[in-house]
């Protein structure tokens, strides 16, 4: 690291790049489509990157089966939608610095942040540590 | 008592000895006086709990005893002074009027610059710690502006503002005070050269003289050291408080590429819930970190100011009347030298 790294022109050219790649990256994750399917391909549900619901797909034949199952089919094809928008949102930020965040775990409501503080907090103890 | 020598080389070591070596000694404790003098804020707020004592008395006694060793110097020319006239010499300790010699410039300067030309030591120590401080705080007021939550991390970044002219001047006046006391060094063995031919090892002053030297010595070598050791302890802080603020500038640099990553899901329905959560939670833990790099470069200034506590026992004294120790060759009650400019 040099001192040009610490140049503001530079500094904020970076971030400023950073804020463009982000905004192209939280665009792309907003048109994600989840599909799952389920019931051998009768049910087919498509989710948003949130896994809201956005579309629900169903053969004729899924009408002739019994409500519970058809209810357990569409559950199941919209946590596999989930799923498949999960690897598409993954794949979007694969290459870009999230803080070690797994931005699909946000979008889907799923984050859990006390393992990563635990982690960033431990660090911070052990640095606390050695300067003793 | 038997006197032999020769009065006129006597005198002229002492005239020597008032020359270059002396006044080296005496630049080095105005130096020391001056320029070495650090502000207790020269780290930040944080650290100056720690810094403001320990430091301060460890460049007052190196000064003390700098000052000591120049009285040192004076003694023992008067003393050469009185043993020539008593030789038959014509000056006497208070006519031999010196002319303070032209010293080469060391223009220590708060940027660690040497503006001084020509012979001038190369003294130039620069410390930029300030840019990385500033760029680290700018990252962290965007964290800030951001994720609220980070706000905790720019106040607790404004305790180590660091003070780059002030150290730098510090350092490189700690370095020129050693060149000077090391010149005075080399200065005084010259100086002290004739005397093997005009001051014969049977004379009994002379033998007074060389068992008076010894310790001398000692204390001299003692002295020489102590500027080396604050400016080395001084400059070795700044480099780990650099390595410190390196680290936490890569952290700080890496939680604001997260931050803007989950800002800008802020416009997306149902993941901007979930992005909130996490930006403050990246803010919370900055805040942490920051207070704990804070908590880090306070310790390594208390490290520094440990090592500088012990520095006023161990620095010469200059004590040259131990009883049973050393013998002065008769260079005790005599009138002070004035100084005669050319």
């Amino acid at each position: 690291m040099n001192s040009d790294t610490y140049d503001p022109r530079r500094l904020l050219d970076q971030i400023e790049a950073q804020v463009a790649k982000a905004k192209e990256s939280a665009a792309a994750l907003s048109a994600i489509e989840g599909w799952g399917e389920a019931a051998n391909g009768h049910v087919k549900v498509c989710v948003g990157p949130s896994g809201v619901l956005r579309k629900i797909e169903l053969d004729p034949r899924a009408m002739r089966m019994a409500s519970e199952d058809l209810a357990a089919s569409i559950v199941e094809a919209a946590q596999d939608g989930q799923r498949a928008a999960a690897v598409s949102i993954r794949e979007i930020y694969s290459t870009k610095d999230t803080g070690g965040i797994d931005i699909a775990a946000v979008a889907q409501g799923e984050y859990d942040p006390t393992q990563q503080l635990e982690q960033r907090l431990e660090k911070a103890r052990a640095a606390l540590r050695d300067a003793r | 008592m038997t006197i032999k020598g020769d009065p006129d080389v006597i005198i002229k070591v002492a005239k020597g000895v008032l020359a270059e070596p002396y006044a080296y000694v005496e630049r080095a404790k105005s130096t020391m006086d001056g320029p070495c003098q650090l502000p207790s804020m020269a780290f930040g707020i944080a650290p100056s709990i720690a810094l403001s004592g320990p430091y301060e008395d460890a460049r007052a006694a190196v000064a003390k005893a700098t000052g000591d060793g120049g009285e040192a110097f004076k003694s023992m020319a008067i003393g050469f002074a009185n043993v020539a006239h008593a030789m038959g010499g014509a000056d006497q300790a208070s006519t031999i009027g010196p002319s303070k010699p032209q010293l080469p410039k060391t223009d220590i300067r708060s940027d660690g610059s040497d503006s001084a030309g020509g012979e001038a030591v190369a003294l130039g120590v620069e410390v930029s710690l300030m840019i990385e401080w500033v760029a680290t705080g700018g990252v962290l007021t965007t964290c800030g502006i951001l994720a609220p939550a980070a706000i905790g991390a720019i106040v607790a970044w404004a305790l180590v503002e660091p003070d780059d002219a002030s150290l730098s001047q510090a350092i490189s006046a700690w370095m020129s005070a050693s060149s000077d006391l090391d010149s005075a060094s080399r200065y005084l063995d010259l100086a002290l050269s004739p005397l093997d031919d005009g001051w014969p090892g049977e004379d009994t002053s002379r033998q007074d003289f060389d068992k008076w030297k010894i310790p001398f010595d000692k204390d001299f070598d003692d002295l020489k050291e102590a500027p080396g050791t604050v400016g080395d302890a001084l400059g070795g802080a700044v480099e780990a408080v650099n390595e410190v603020q390196t680290d936490f500038f890569i952290l700080a640099a890496g939680t604001l590429a997260a931050i803007l990553v989950l800002t800008a899901l802020d416009a997306v329905p149902f993941v901007n819930i979930g992005a909130e959560t996490a930006k403050e939670i990246l803010g919370v833990t900055l805040s942490i970190e920051t207070g704990s790099t804070v908590v880090i470069i306070a310790g390594i200034c208390k490290d520094l100011f440990d090592a500088l506590k012990g520095l006023p026992a161990t620095a010469g004294s200059f004590e040259m009347s131990k009883p049973g120790q050393q013998k002065l060759p008769d260079f005790k009650e005599l009138p002070a030298i004035t100084w005669t400019h050319e």
